[in-house]
Formats: structure tokens, C-alpha cells, sequence
């Protein structure tokens, strides 16, 4: 599955046009607020909420059949997409996002709209880390290269000492574990927050 | 290149005791000095105090380095004349006190589990300035949450009154001394800090949650003149 980036996308165009709002004294109005959430904010979390829908069923799966023991090919798919959190690396979103960060942290007051879309972008960012719950990269890459050639080759990957990872035969238990706390805990908690403070943002451009 | 105008300083927070170098601010083996002309350690304090706190490791001795002008280093021993060699003292005048607050940026310097900036700015207008910033992992991609507030304060005896807006007040007890202290942000940039402001409680809202474990001292560092209103 391609990795979802227009939602992404759609958040840099907020940001950009976040900055007119601030930067120039354009038209303040209810319609200009309704239409930046619309345009922005709704179409976002919209996908965000498809995406979290997706990648929760999704481990869910995986973390089932690893449990069983069973249809690793599934396993291994799941493990081997492009993981969420990938998609900050990209250089035109980093540069936004970076620049934005600097904007915020200037020691001025800002206005309520600004404040609360930067909020709202950094809970969305800490969800993609929250969605991408395996271990840093080098391990994450060793596991998943030597766990699909396992499963690849018919041998059981459940049994196999992973000699690269410092938890040797546990590496499996430790992924499965991973994959617990990313979808019971981390996930459902970043979520929650970006649930919080679209449900600001949303009060705020239309009530 | 993007990059940060803060001062999300980790290091030497911790290091208030003096450790085998003698010196209780960071400093340099001697032997690592030839190659060290361009680190930003050296840098920094070349640029600051014109000269460098070395020791010799094999005699556990501490030393200071200054630049001569054949572009070598020439070695001497501690006198007590240089600001790193001083013990702390006491700011006890009021006028000193608020000249200090006023002109000085107020920074919480440790170790923390994830990056984080906390910061506290006060104006002579009577508006002051507090950051919480958090950053949830160790990258310089991630947003971080950031929790700002903007008060005001009356300066009062041994305390600062800061008022918090909806007629929610705190009192803050505070002292303060001299002494240096020294810092590196995640970007491997020198600070340094003169002052050292001791609190009762930090320049947060009492329902402030992630204030309740943060040290209760500050650091100062000298605005920039164009900071400061």
C-alpha cells in the first residue's frame, strides 16, 4: 500500500496559509476561518482518522498471527510498509514543519487560530511516531529483513535467535510486545489528543 | 540550514561538582588542545573569556590556555583572577537584584528525558514571560508541545508577585548569586550563564502540572539588547 502523504500535504497548505493569516491583514472573517478549516483542518483528519482506523486493524492482524503463529507472509507485509513516521523526512515537509516550529517558538504573543493549528499539527506528529511502534531504525530493519527471509525460506521466525538484536530468540516477543503498546496505549492516546484539539480548532473557526 | 534560536540546554547541568579535571565547568585535556582549535567549546570560551580551563590528566592538575601569537598555546597555572575560578557571591541589593532579572534570560539547565526548553523572560514594563517546550523524541524534526504564558510581576522585598491574569496570583520567593555555569544546546552551541537564580517555586501557573518536578533554580544568560523592552 502507498504510504499516505496527501492529508500531509493538505497540513503544509494550512500552515502556509496560516501565515497570511498572520502575517498579513487579510480578511479575518467567519468565512475565511470556516473555509481554512474546511480546506485544512476537516480534510486532514478526516484522512488521519482512516489512516488510525487502517493501521490499528492492521496490527491488530499482525499481532494476532505472530501470536498464532501463523500466515507470517501477512506478518511480514504489514511489518515491511513504509512506517508512518518516515513520512516527516520528506524535505518539503520537514522544511515546513521546521519553519513553523521556529515561527511558534518566537517569544511573541500569537494569535488563538495560529496557536491552536500548531497544536493541532503537533499532535498529528505525534501520532505518526506513536504509529510507527517498533524499535529505532537499525533494529527495526535487521528484524524485519531476517524475519521475512525466515518466513521466506518456510523456516518459523518465532524460533529463530536474532543475533543482531540484543534480544537474541526474544526479538519476536519484543516486537509483538511493540505492536501491543502502539495499538492499545500510544496510538489510541495520541489519537485522543488530536481528536482534543481538532474539536478546539473546529470551535474555533465555526462557532 | 534550519536552525533553532533557543536554548534547549542539557549538559554540565548536573555537573555543580568539581570532577577529575578540577575544574567544575567543562574543560579541555590538554593533550586534545592542538586539535581542538575549531571546536566550538574552544570557541566559545576563546571568544568569551579569551582563555580556556585545561588540565593535565596525568597530574589531575587544572590549568588555563591563552592563544599566543605564534598561534601555539601558552599554559598557566590558576592565580583566582579568572571568572572560572570564582566562588560564588551573593547578590543581596534589590536594585542589583532587578537589574539582573530585567537583563537576564532565565533558563532550567539539566538533563531531561526528552529535549526540552524552560525559559522565563521579565520586562521593565512589568510583563514577564514563561516556556515550557517539550520535544517527544530525540530529533530535530519533531514539533514540539509548547506551553507559553505571558504575565505580569511586582518585584516586592525577597519575592516576585506575579499575577497570572483572572485574579490568580503566586509568590515566588527567590535569591540569588553569582557564579558561573555553562551549557550546550542539542546543536552542540555554548551558553553561559552568570547568574543563578534560586526559587521557591518556577514561573509557572500553580495547575501547571509539568512544572511540579522542575528544579527549582535558573540560570541567567545576558539578553540581547534588542530582547529587552
Amino acid at each position: 500500500m502507498p504510504i499516505e502523504i496527501p492529508f500531509l500535504l493538505k497540513i503544509l497548505a494550512g500552515i502556509q496559509s496560516l501565515w497570511e493569516f498572520a502575517s498579513k491583514e487579510v480578511d479575518n472573517s467567519r468565512e475565511k476561518k470556516r473555509k481554512f478549516f474546511d480546506d485544512y483542518v476537516e480534510y486532514s483528519y478526516k484522512k488521519l482518522f482512516k489512516i488510525h482506523k487502517d493501521y490499528t486493524d492492521k496490527f491488530i492482524r499482525a499481532i494476532g498471527l505472530m501470536e498464532e503463529n501463523k500466515e507470517l507472509q501477512d506478518v511480514v507485509k504489514i511489518l515491511k510498509e513504509e512506517r508512518l513516521c518516515y513520512l516527516l523526512d520528506r524535505q518539503e515537509i520537514s522544511e515546513v514543519l521546521n519553519g513553523f516550529v521556529e515561527q511558534r517558538m518566537a517569544r511573541t504573543k500569537k494569535n488563538e487560530l495560529f496557536l491552536l493549528f500548531y497544536d493541532y499539527v503537533a499532535a498529528v506528529v505525534g501520532y505518526l511516531h506513536a504509529a510507527s511502534p517498533l524499535p529505532a531504525t537499525s533494529w527495526y530493519t535487521y528484524f524485519i529483513e531476517q524475519f521475512s527471509d525466515l518466513v521466506e525460506r518456510g523456516q518459523d521466525p518465532m524460533q529463530e535467535d536474532y543475533a543482531c538484536c540484543a534480544e537474541g530468540s526474544k526479538a519476536p516477543i519484543l516486537a509483538i510486545e511493540q505492536l501491543k503498546i502502539a495499538v492499545h496505549q500510544d496510538m489510541p492516546e495520541a489519537f485522543k489528543k488530536i481528536q482534543s484539539r481538532y474539536g478546539k480548532l473546529r470551535a474555533k473557526c465555526l462557532c | 540550514m534550519f536552525k533553532i534560536d533557543i536554548l534547549d540546554v542539557y549538559c554540565w547541568g548536573c555537573m555543580r561538582k568539581k570532577n577529575k579535571s578540577g575544574w567544575d565547568i567543562p574543560s579541555i585535556d590538554i593533550r586534545e588542545l592542538p586539535y581542538s582549535m575549531e571546536s566550538k567549546l574552544v570557541l566559545a570560551y576563546l571568544e568569551k573569556f579569551e582563555c580556556i580551563p585545561v588540565f593535565d590528566n596525568y597530574r589531575s592538575n587544572k590549568k588555563l590556555a591563552r592563544k599566543n601569537q605564534a598561534g601555539g598555546w601558552d599554559i598557566c597555572e590558576p592565580n583566582g583572577s579568572t571568572i572560572f575560578e570564582r566562588d560564588p557571591i551573593n547578590i543581596d541589593s534589590k536594585d542589583d537584584q532587578l537589574a539582573f532579572l530585567l537583563r537576564r534570560s532565565w533558563h532550567i539547565v539539566g538533563f531531561f528525558s526528552f529535549r526540552s526548553v524552560v525559559e522565563s523572560t521579565m520586562n521593565t514594563d512589568g510583563s514577564g514571560f514563561s516556556r515550557y517546550a517539550i520535544w517527544g523524541g530525540n530529533t530535530n524534526t519533531m514539533v514540539p508541545e509548547i506551553n507559553d504564558y505571558f504575565w505580569h510581576y511586582k518585584f516586592e522585598k525577597d519575592s516576585i508577585v506575579i499575577d497570572w491574569g483572572r485574579e490568580e496570583c503566586s509568590r515566588i520567593k527567590f535569591s540569588m548569586f553569582q557564579d558561573l555555569h555553562v551549557g550546550f544546546s542539542s546543536s552542540g552551541d555554548m551558553s553561559f550563564f552568570d547568574i543563578v537564580l534560586k526559587v521557591d517555586k518556577p514561573f509557572f501557573p500553580p495547575n501547571a502540572e509539568f512544572a511540579c518536578g522542575l528544579l527549582h533554580e535558573y540560570w541567567g544568560k545576558e539578553r540581547a539588547f534588542e530582547e529587552m523592552r
